[in-house]
């Protein structure tokens, strides 16, 4: 039954229906990005900062993955018109969407490691065997508090009629305030300070300190236990949300309109 | 004076600012890469910064154009209004032209956006070392721009889930056409194909007059034939898929 699920829930949500197309856009359109963002430090900020924006960026990738898989859930919904039978059904929006979480989770883990694979033929960021596991505890930690973030996000989408804006603004402010194309340290101070508790942060600054420094186990605790309290904050307030919308869109009336 | 009322037709009607994702790349997405830009600089401050706030306005004058002009001839099909343009007395070409033309005119909007939220809100001081030579550079670049506009249109129409594909094509031509790493610097394999692109010598002229450094009428030239050559390219195709949907009935996909 839950196989049924996921494989449904998989063909209703995914444009890359074939391994053909999944990997065209899993493996060129991240190593663009990259080549774009690498090409951009290189000639601003030095040679020196290459590995720096591409480790940066492949997170990143991962992170535009998970949110825009969470984001289009109730997105797809709204546009096919199944909305508001999930919504009037008896099982709670929270859970179909906690549910359908799982398909976003491992495309996510796969596009880290296809762009591990690309980055470390291209760029020769190698990723050694005693460093996948704090990796592995860093990305899922990742995962974990950004899930809260896709959830707030694609509530939103119940909501307004376009929530393409607020997912592109999230990226952006991602992009901008999580130490993605520069150090943090560039940030002014209080900007700094809120930075690092906003999530992906202190993951990606857990990552880099693994793959730049090999750091072992015990360095890179301190920023998954800062990820997960992020996370675990984020994700009620993301079940809070999720219930303000739910009654403020059956209030409004705006379930079926796009 | 059709083509001149149908541009201005076009701006006035057609040209949908409503639509969230263009409201996002016309005057958001300057602010993000200026943002990025802005604290990237304070890494190296000795850097000149002049070519890369206008490299922050051309990334979004070319997303604008190839999401806006890639769907211009599809976006018809799409509305059920492409059967009624191929009945009209106005040629296909004209009106994809028309379109075009439209889109590269807020591309250039969104580069002036980029100077001005430069100039305001980071303030940032931009220079050129001949005003005219730039100008006309940026003239240029909007020519080469209304030509690939025109390619992407034919493109694009080919394509089933076309916006998937625009999205796979917003980096590679921003890479290989020089914004950030001189073509002289990238392999040589790919050296050929920038040199295809008509943006690269437009780009390529643009910076040198910012900059300062001799500049060749070479690239601006080359901007101008290349662009030229794609217009003629384009005609000859759109003719022949004019051709083929009044013979079958069908364009692209469809």
């Amino acid at each position: 039954m839950s196989t049924n699920f996921f494989t449904l829930s998989y063909k209703a949500l995914y444009s890359y229906q074939n391994v053909k197309t999944y990997l065209t856009f899993r493996v060129l359109e991240p190593l663009f990005h990259y080549l774009f963002f690498a090409s951009m430090a290189y000639y601003i900020m030095g040679s020196e900062y290459l590995n720096f924006i591409v480790i940066g960026n492949v997170i990143y990738m991962m992170v535009h993955t998970l949110i825009i898989n969470i984001t289009v859930m109730l997105r797809f919904d709204k546009i096919y018109g199944t909305l508001p039978y999930n919504i009037g059904s008896p099982t709670s929006t929270l859970a179909i969407m906690f549910k359908r979480l799982l398909i976003p989770i491992i495309d996510t883990i796969l596009t880290f490691i296809i762009s591990s694979l690309t980055v470390f033929f291209i760029f020769n960021i190698k990723i050694e065997f005693e460093m996948i596991f704090p990796l592995l505890l860093l990305i899922i930690t990742i995962i974990f508090s950004l899930c809260g973030i896709g959830i707030i996000i694609s509530g939103l989408g119940v909501v307004f009629k376009n929530v393409n804006l607020f997912l592109n603004l999230s990226l952006g402010l991602f992009q901008i305030f999580c130490g993605v194309n520069f150090p943090l340290s560039v940030l002014p101070n209080g900007i700094e300070t809120i930075a690092r508790c906003i999530p992906f942060t202190n993951g990606l600054l857990g990552i880099r300190e693994v793959i730049t420094n090999s750091a072992e186990m015990n360095t890179v605790l301190p920023y998954i236990y800062f990820e997960i309290s992020i996370g675990v904050v984020t994700f009620i307030i993301s079940i809070f949300v999720i219930k303000t919308l739910e009654i403020l869109s059956r209030k409004k009336g705006v379930l079926f309109f796009d | 004076m059709i083509a001149l009322r149908l541009l201005f037709f076009n701006l006035i009607k057609f040209t949908d600012l409503r639509n969230k994702f263009y409201q996002w790349i016309i005057f958001c997405q300057p602010l993000i890469f200026l943002t990025i830009l802005y604290f990237m600089l304070k890494v190296n401050p000795a850097i000149n910064i002049d070519k890369y706030i206008f490299a922050v306005g051309i990334i979004s004058a070319w997303s604008f154009i190839l999401y806006a002009s890639g769907t211009a001839l599809i976006s018809e099909k799409w509305g059920g209004t492409f059967e009624l343009i191929l009945g009209s007395n106005t040629s296909l070409f004209r009106i994809v032209l028309t379109k075009s033309v439209c889109n590269s005119l807020i591309g250039l909007l969104n580069i002036c956006l980029t100077i001005l939220y430069a100039q305001i809100i980071y303030g940032f001081e931009i220079h050129t070392s001949n005003l005219i030579l730039s100008i006309s550079s940026l003239i240029v670049l909007i020519y080469s721009l209304i030509s690939l506009g025109m390619v992407l249109a034919v493109l694009c129409s080919l394509f089933n889930n076309v916006f998937e594909y625009q999205n796979l094509m917003v980096f590679p031509f921003l890479i290989l056409s020089g914004l950030f790493i001189p073509v002289n610097d990238l392999p040589l394999i790919f050296q050929p194909i920038s040199y295809v692109i008509p943006m690269t010598w437009s780009i390529k002229s643009l910076y040198d007059s910012l900059i300062g450094i001799e500049f060749s009428y070479f690239y601006l030239l080359g901007g101008i034939l290349i662009s030229s050559f794609y217009f003629v390219l384009t005609y000859i195709f759109i003719s022949k898929i004019e051709l083929i949907f009044r013979k079958t009935n069908k364009i692209g996909v469809f």
